[in-house]
């Protein structure tokens, strides 16, 4: 069944509150999402690894681009904040709104922006039929699209060692500082603990019958003098 | 009453009685709500599916306003039966009143002669071999057994409260005002309680205790204690 594209990122895709994500502000956005990061106009490019339906010509897109990378030099915004991203470089985290999560696999544009000759040239044989690219065509093309594949992005880490090991220790601090306490701070004990006159209590309760329905005195059996089995 | 004991003292009246079975059945279902959420927040905690873009949850919402008022109406229909039920008139046979004091209770029978005595805490250094440390007085109440007594409790210098678990007792005792209890036991015995509102240095040494005795037995204690 085929998903209509708009369709599917107006329902799927994460809501940011400072990017407009409807009318014609978010039409424009998303067409110019890869190029206002950098000066490359990669749009069409995007659009088409992607199979997004491209709002605007290329043409279009540079032109808008290039405009507001005018306005943005007379007001002084910098966009252009982002290091541009050879294929080498990684990210680091946080930058999630271009780094593929297991709950936003796909994100807004492509992990690697600035393209060397050859990748160029792969984006133009990838315009072709896929069944023409060899499979380490497909890798690279997969490497330039995203960061890292599903099994990097999900595997699991040796944290919990260090969380459990620290744990661990701290409950072996406070067992000293208790064993410290029980030496040097707590009083001698009441003598009404001691197990002669503990003794002496339990007899008195059971002769007051204490509790004889569910409780203490129901389970003495008084004939016999003993705990009932 | 013993070590580590974990649930209510047997009951020893019938208001008790019917307290301990709504604690079951409150307990039960505090239980069923709380397995649940520990059920839910381990299914939260081990699942691999995401899902960024909820919006709205009109079913679940409803299910969740719904029946949570559902069982509080459960909940708070044996509450105030039993509530209208500790106030039933029952013509009591006896009534004693008890005044709250620091640090000591004092009680007076004045429905034919007057017999006013203190209550203070045994000291530890005092029991005797078998007596419960803390719990135990110099003179108890002794009060007839099987038989509806009236209690009025107050206070004659701060906020107390006389409580006894066994007989399902707590009652504030307030100063200037009169509070009434009713107490109905089932068989003798000592009963022990403790002060339940917090007042001063002393307030975890000032115990209560009721020993429930025959008729026969009350009436010749009280001609001795004249």
């Amino acid at each position: 069944m085929e998903v209509d594209p708009d369709d599917w990122n107006r329902t799927h895709k994460r809501q940011r509150r400072d990017v407009p994500t409807w009318g014609w502000r978010a039409e424009a956005g998303r067409a110019l999402v890869p190029s206002v990061r950098s000066s490359i106009p990669c749009q069409s490019l995007n659009g088409a690894a992607l199979g997004r339906s491209a709002a605007f010509s290329l043409k279009d897109a540079l032109q808008s681009c290039l405009e507001s990378a005018d306005e943005d030099r007379r007001t002084g915004n910098s966009r252009d904040t982002q290091p541009k991203r050879h294929c080498s470089q990684r990210r680091m985290s946080p930058y999630v709104d271009c780094y593929a999560q297991r709950s936003y696999p796909m994100p807004d544009e492509p992990f690697c922006t600035e393209l060397s000759e050859e990748q160029r040239a792969l984006k133009e044989k990838e315009k072709g039929s896929w069944a023409q690219l060899s499979q380490a065509e497909k890798v690279a093309l997969y490497r330039l699209q995203f960061h890292e594949t599903f099994a990097e992005m999900n595997h699991r880490s040796n944290e919990w060692k260090t969380v459990m090991g620290c744990v661990f220790f701290f409950i072996g601090f406070t067992a000293l500082v208790i064993w410290w306490q029980r030496v040097y701070v707590f009083p001698e004990k009441v003598i009404t603990l001691t197990e002669e006159r503990k003794a002496q209590q339990l007899q008195r309760l059971l002769d007051m019958k204490s509790n004889p329905i569910q409780g203490l005195a129901a389970h003495w059996d008084y004939e016999k003098k003993e705990w009932k089995k | 009453a013993y070590p580590s004991q974990l649930g209510l003292q047997d009951a020893s009246s019938p208001i008790m009685e019917e307290l301990m079975n709504f604690h079951d059945h409150t307990l039960m279902i505090v239980f069923l709500i709380s397995s649940l959420v520990l059920y839910i927040i381990t299914l939260m905690l081990t699942t691999k599916l995401t899902h960024t873009s909820t919006m709205d949850a009109q079913e679940v919402e409803t299910i969740w306003t719904i029946l949570p008022a559902v069982i509080l109406i459960l909940i708070a229909l044996p509450s105030l039966r039993i509530l209208y039920m500790m106030d039933e008139i029952n013509n009591p046979a006896l009534t004693v009143k008890t005044m709250g004091h620091q640090w000591y209770w004092s009680y007076e029978y004045t429905d034919y002669e007057d017999l006013c005595f203190d209550s203070y805490m045994v000291p530890t250094s005092d029991l005797k071999p078998g007596e419960l440390r803390l719990l135990e007085v110099d003179n108890r109440v002794v009060l007839p057994m099987e038989l509806p007594i009236r209690m009025l409790i107050s206070s004659e210098d701060v906020l107390h409260s006389w409580a006894v678990p066994s007989l399902g007792l707590k009652t504030d005792a307030i100063p200037g005002r009169l509070n009434q209890a009713t107490i109905s036991s089932n068989r003798p015995g000592l009963f022990y309680g403790q002060c339940s509102e917090i007042c001063g240095s002393n307030h975890s040494f000032m115990p209560i205790v009721l020993e429930m005795v025959p008729l026969k037995n009350f009436e010749d204690w009280s001609l001795s204690m004249i």
